[in-house]
């Protein structure tokens, strides 16, 4: 169980976060919050690279700070902007993560071969990584968080440069792993925790702003999506989301308090949500 | 695990290829300067030859032996040598120079420090006399030359070299996870910031393996290929070493009993010391700060503060505060022709460089620990 108390975190007199409080069991968390929002500040915060300047994040009722390198072994980190040594191979650099992370050699080699044909990495494990293309470097960050076989899992923005299939993959290789361990994905698109989630965490003003089930926060907006013509009039407080093109013109997606007569009511999504608590930022 | 990272951190240390082709250019340099300055020198060779047949020390029986040798240049230079040795000492103590250093230096203010240290040099003095250090060969008229090209020019040069290695290295390992953002993936690991630790540890093996590699390359190439041989076992303290200091010409005297070897031996001695203490003050630095640009802005201008203080304080008549500029490692390593000698006006205590780097590994190990623990608390944001 990961507890964090109280946090906050300022840079002089920049408040990045401000007194976050959360209690995570095993499962998938998605944080959700637009760009420099304090995302990355949180998942460092929970990764031990940064210090709270308030508060204190706490892991089984353990300080984590005090637990050092007893917690950081339980911890899988992928960060937002992953690196590696251009002239090691996949197969190298993953080896010298793993004596970092204290683990035999031999079940060292086992973990990477495993996870590398996991993520469709195996045919290029003894190429340079300087050669590997975006989403090559992705996964093999992916496996990076992986090999210690963690408890507590932190993803930073981890399906950025993936292409549709390895995002399924993805996906599919979190679920799998989610029964008994906490994995923090942090992300602005939607989308990839929308169906994988087991709760969802909006950030807003430095602070959670909601920290619900995808269900319950779709719920917010049950019967007051619709899709409405272009020319409908609409009434003054609806607000548009999207702008879909249709062969009969194109249709709005709005999302209205007052009943819209004459206009199909559609389900809400966690995207309408993230626009009704961030707007569209133009 | 310790090891296994420490091992592991230099193998990765050794894939940056600049380091190494940096150690190989500075030997062959070395051993380039070597060649064109002693091993084209046909005098020493034939002094080596010389000596090791008829000893170091000049005798009736070398006399001899050098008048019934073929004629030759060699030759006229080897007898002249023999028979124009005197003792510089006999006329002169350590008192009369202390007498006339400071009737010409204005600087000298704080006297009695400086007569300490002259009426100790009088026991070294007396043990040159007693020991005949005087008389020995070394490379006779050459000798002053000699002394200055290896000690003035060739051993200078292997300072800057390893000292310009121990701190670039030390500012490569410590920044190196920065610039290929990798530091927060390492960081968060079960090593964590002791990754720091590791990467000091092996820049410093790596130091001192470039230390070996060019100090001792350059210093197996001196003793083997130069001919150097006389001077190398004759003490440095002999007739024909007359050294020109600032005001006035004294004859070479060191602290200890120093033969060419045993000065080529504790100049490297003391240059490892100096590029350990780089190293660390650049690992330190290194740690604390955000970028490898400010560190090195750091430290180039603080050599470039203490070389303006000195000057300024010289100017000024300020000798304490000359004092107190000149004991850093910066200034140790600027002042090395006159290591382990009392040829400085500068030092007011005996073998000074020594205890200048004395003090400065305690400030570096203080530095280092203080930095790693910095590091430790440190918030990895780049």
């Amino acid at each position: 169980m990961l507890r964090i108390e109280h946090v906050s975190k300022r840079y002089g007199k920049k408040e990045v976060l401000k007194d976050i409080n959360l209690e995570i069991g095993p499962g998938i968390y998605g944080i959700i919050a637009p760009n420099g929002a304090g995302k990355t500040t949180l998942m460092k915060l929970i990764a031990t690279l940064l210090f709270p300047t308030e508060g204190s994040i706490y892991w089984n009722e353990q300080e984590i700070l005090s637990l050092g390198a007893e917690y950081r072994s339980i911890l899988g980190y992928m960060p937002q902007k992953p690196g590696y040594y251009r002239n090691y191979t996949a197969f190298d650099f993953l080896s010298y993560i793993a004596v970092l992370q204290g683990i035999p050699h031999d079940a060292a080699e086992e973990k990477i071969r495993t996870l590398l044909t996991r993520v469709n990495l195996d045919p290029d494990d003894r190429k340079k990584l300087k050669n590997y293309s975006g989403g090559m470097l992705q996964r093999a960050a992916i496996v990076q968080a992986l090999l210690n076989d963690p408890k507590l899992i932190l993803l930073d923005e981890p399906t950025a440069g993936l292409d549709p299939g390895e995002r399924v993959n993805f996906r599919n290789m979190l679920h799998e792993m989610s029964s008994d361990r906490i994995i923090l994905l942090s992300t602005h698109i939607v989308s990839d925790i929308e169906t994988l989630a087991d709760r969802v965490i909006f950030l807003k003003d430095q602070t959670v702003y909601v920290n619900d089930t995808p269900a319950n926060i779709r719920s917010i907006l049950d019967g007051k999506i619709y899709a409405v013509p272009q020319d409908y009039l609409l009434p003054h407080n609806a607000k548009v989301l999207e702008e879909q093109p249709s062969d009969n013109g194109t249709i709005l997606r709005v999302c209205s308090n007052k009943p819209l007569p004459g206009c199909k009511l559609l389900k809400p999504t966690l995207e309408d949500v993230y626009l009704m608590i961030y707007g569209i930022r133009k | 695990m310790t090891g296994k990272l420490v091992i592991l951190r230099i193998r990765h240390l050794l894939q940056a290829k600049f380091f190494l082709f940096y150690a190989i250019a500075c030997l062959l340099l070395n051993v380039y300067i070597a060649d064109i300055t002693f091993a084209n020198q046909t005098y020493p060779k034939y002094l080596a030859d010389f000596t090791r047949d008829n000893g170091i020390e000049i005798t009736e029986k070398s006399i001899a032996a050098g008048e019934s040798l073929e004629d030759s240049l060699q030759k006229n230079v080897l007898v002249s040598d023999l028979y124009s040795i005197s003792n510089p000492w006999e006329e002169v103590t350590a008192k009369d120079i202390y007498s006339q250093l400071s009737d010409l230096v204005p600087m000298i203010r704080n006297q009695k420090l400086m007569e300490q240290k002259y009426a100790k040099l009088q026991d070294r003095i007396d043990q040159i006399q007693n020991q005949k250090e005087y008389l020995h060969l070394s490379c006779g008229s050459y000798t002053s030359d000699i002394y200055d090209s290896l000690f003035s020019m060739l051993m200078r040069l292997v300072t800057l070299e390893i000292l310009l290695y121990a701190s670039g290295i030390a500012i490569w390992t410590a920044y190196e996870d920065r610039q290929a953002c990798t530091e927060q993936s390492i960081a968060a690991t079960k090593t964590g910031r002791n990754i720091q630790k590791t990467g000091y540890i092996a820049s410093l093996i790596l130091v001192f393996a470039t230390w070996i590699f060019i100090a001792g390359g350059t210093f197996l190439y001196l003793c083997i290929y130069c001919h150097l041989d006389s001077f190398l076992r004759s003490s440095l303290s002999t007739g024909f070493h007359i050294r020109f200091s600032s005001v006035m010409p004294i004859p070479f005297v060191s602290w200890i009993p120093l033969t060419g070897m045993h000065a080529l031996q504790i100049h490297l001695l003391l240059q490892f010391v100096l590029a350990c203490i780089f190293h660390g003050i650049s690992y330190a630095l290194s740690l604390r700060q955000n970028s490898s640009l400010q560190t090195l802005m750091t430290l180039f201008s603080s050599v470039l503060l203490l070389f303006l203080a000195a000057y300024v304080f010289v100017r000024t008549d300020l000798f304490a505060l000359f004092e107190l500029s000149v004991w850093n490692p910066v200034m140790t390593a600027y002042l090395e022709y006159m290591w382990f000698t009392d040829m400085d006006l500068y030092s007011v205590i005996p073998m000074q460089e020594t205890w200048i780097c004395i003090v400065w590994i305690i400030i570096t190990i203080v530095m280092v620990l203080t930095g790693l623990k910095i590091y430790f608390r440190k918030d990895l944001n780049a």
